[in-house]
């Protein structure tokens, strides 16, 4: 940004507050990356403080580390960006373990970020793809419930897909 | 202000019955909302059948009829927003046999890392004495004895034997079929049988045949025609393939002519015996005729949905290999697209051919060259061997001629959610 530009754009700045008290000042372009931000904001006379009782601060912090990062590069998007974009994407995906991962995604869901729950739901894809289903139920600390010959049955009725 | 909707601790206490120790568990522990967006993400419906067994809840969600439409939209939407790597990621098949029994069995190129395809025995599952004569995405039409037809799904190895068709008919008969999704989430398919062509007309050739549609579960007979002058000295038809849902075949007099296409989409109760037009289809203007179009030196089928059309010529030292593909948006007014023209430099006794289009990859065929079959990336001087699979392998050494004369391929591509054949409900 060159300093000379400081006249137009008034960059208006939220102050987001979590369940924990927690608080971040973000810019407006920033926060309305979420859906449900972005309906509050353009309510009429709506406030500068969101109160968001549903989210920890912990993760409304990392989902606003990706709202800031999509947002900076969405105003000069281009090819190389969308590379680097992907490639933040995966590192930012990488690592997480499952707690985080289901509590993000919990916050994304509520905070309608589309794009964020689409890379969080294509991370929980990625651990079942390619996994038997004995693979899958250890992963994710499953037990079966179903009844005695019920899961049998289910595979007769689908063997081509068991083979 | 109040949300109306559960936070994720409340959700927890919900589901405190399932997860105790809920680090570890929280995955399974997602909403059924997310959950299915999660399943949506997976790459095919035998990942999903899988899935399904893990527990109670996954079934729920996935068996759901709302999730099979959920999964069709989301597919389209990948389709639509970038095509090629919706194309790509699809597994297929290429059968193909080289002799004249068709009950043989065929050899295969297939995809490389494809699970699906793993559990695929084409030699040993199809129904005995049967052959293959058409492919539609990963659907296959097969004859038993010249006599009956049925639908099979090689990969789910669904089968339905279709009633009689009308006769009298002969081993002549030219076939091909279409399967298309209803709105109400139903398959419908068609099947054409081309029987008896004459030209004893005097401006026409007429086309008897009958047409077959799962809706009605019937047979009606159907005549086509188009002006014999766009095909002089015709002399015969190829089984079809599809594309945009309209029926193709070669028309090969000596020497190619074109294609006739058929349109089945107009309604399946219209009276027997009534006259259809088929649509005759010339050649690109560019398109080598005489000795240059005979059939060994033209290939087609259909590249990621779309009817392609190759030619190789041999001049002197090197090959002249066109690629067109059929733009029909505007369906009054359909024309070819040139989209290659390359030079392939060969030895001198080389001998070479397309044998087959890659289903997927605008860019690759696959093609006979010195006795062997490769894989050819367009414009590169790159050949590599095929993935190849079948009974009959390694292919034995072919001759070009000896090769193309009974050569046949049929393409099956496995979409994510493999083709439900309908049951008759009047059978």
């Amino acid at each position: 940004m060159s300093s000379s530009s400081t006249t137009t754009t008034t960059t208006r700045l939220l102050m987001l507050k979590a369940s924990d008290g927690v608080t971040f000042e973000v810019e407006e372009a920033v926060a309305t990356k979420l859906g449900a931000i972005n309906n509050m904001v353009e309510e009429e006379g709506s406030e500068d403080l969101i109160c968001l009782p549903n989210v920890n601060g912990k993760f409304l912090g990392m989902v606003l580390e990706w709202c800031k990062k999509h947002a900076n590069n969405n105003t000069n998007s281009d090819k190389g960006n969308d590379e680097v974009n992907k490639w933040w994407d995966k590192e930012f995906v990488m690592d997480l373990d499952q707690n985080t991962l289901y509590h993000l995604l919990m916050a994304a869901d509520y905070l309608s970020g589309t794009e964020l729950v689409d890379l969080l739901t294509e991370k929980v894809a990625s651990m079942i793809r390619g996994k038997k289903v004995e693979e899958i139920r250890e992963t994710f600390k499953i037990k079966s419930d179903f009844l005695p010959g019920q899961e049998e049955e289910i595979r007769k009725k689908n063997s081509w897909a068991f083979e | 202000t109040q949300q109306s909707r559960p936070s994720f601790e409340q959700e927890m206490v919900k589901r405190r019955s399932i997860s105790k120790t809920a680090a570890s568990k929280l995955i399974s522990i997602l909403n059924n909302d997310l959950l299915l967006e999660v399943f949506l993400r997976l790459p095919h419906r035998r990942s999903l059948i899988q899935c399904s067994i893990v527990c109670k809840r996954w079934f729920y969600v996935i068996s759901h009829p709302q999730f099979s439409r959920r999964f069709f939209e989301y597919q389209n939407y990948k389709r639509s927003s970038d095509s090629s790597s919706y194309y790509s990621s699809l597994p297929y098949t290429i059968l193909f046999r080289t002799s004249r029994n068709t009950r043989r069995p065929l050899g295969e190129i297939v995809s490389k890392k494809s699970e699906i395809l793993q559990g695929i025995q084409y030699e040993t599952t199809l129904p005995p004495n049967s052959s293959i004569r058409a492919s539609f995405e990963d659907l296959l039409l097969l004859c038993r004895d010249w006599k009956e037809y049925c639908i099979y799904n090689p990969l789910t190895r669904q089968l339905l034997w279709l009633p009689d068709a009308p006769s009298p008919r002969n081993h002549l008969e030219k076939c091909g079929f279409v399967s298309e999704l209803m709105n109400n989430g139903q398959y419908r398919f068609k099947v054409l049988l081309i029987i008896k062509y004459s030209d004893k007309e005097n401006d026409d050739c007429v086309l008897d045949g009958a047409t077959f549609c799962s809706e009605t579960g019937k047979w009606s007979k159907a005549v086509f025609s188009f002006p014999k002058t766009l095909a002089p000295g015709y002399k015969t038809f190829e089984d079809f393939v599809v594309s945009n849902g309209i029926l193709y075949s070669l028309v090969d007099a000596g020497d190619v002519k074109g294609f006739v296409a058929f349109d089945l989409s107009t309604d399946c109760t219209s009276k027997d015996d009534e006259r259809k037009q088929c649509h005759f289809i010339e050649l690109p203007i560019n398109f080598g005729r005489g000795w240059r179009a005979s059939r060994d030196k033209v290939c087609y089928g259909v590249v990621q949905g779309q009817l392609r059309l190759s030619q190789m010529v041999k001049m002197k030292r090197e090959y002249d290999l066109k690629i067109w593909e059929l733009d029909c948006k505007n369906i009054d007014y359909v024309y070819w697209v040139m989209l290659h023209r390359v030079r392939l430099k060969t030895e001198k006794k080389a001998s070479m051919g397309v044998a087959a289009f890659h289903p997927n990859n605008a860019d690759v065929i696959f093609m006979l060259r010195n006795q062997e079959l490769y894989k050819y990336e367009i414009g590169k001087e790159r050949y590599r061997v095929g993935e190849l699979r079948g009974p009959d392998l390694p292919l034995r050494k072919y001759l070009i001629e000896d090769f193309f004369r009974f050569f046949q391929a049929f393409t099956v591509v496995y979409p994510p959610w493999p083709t439900l054949i309908p049951v008759l409900s009047n059978v």
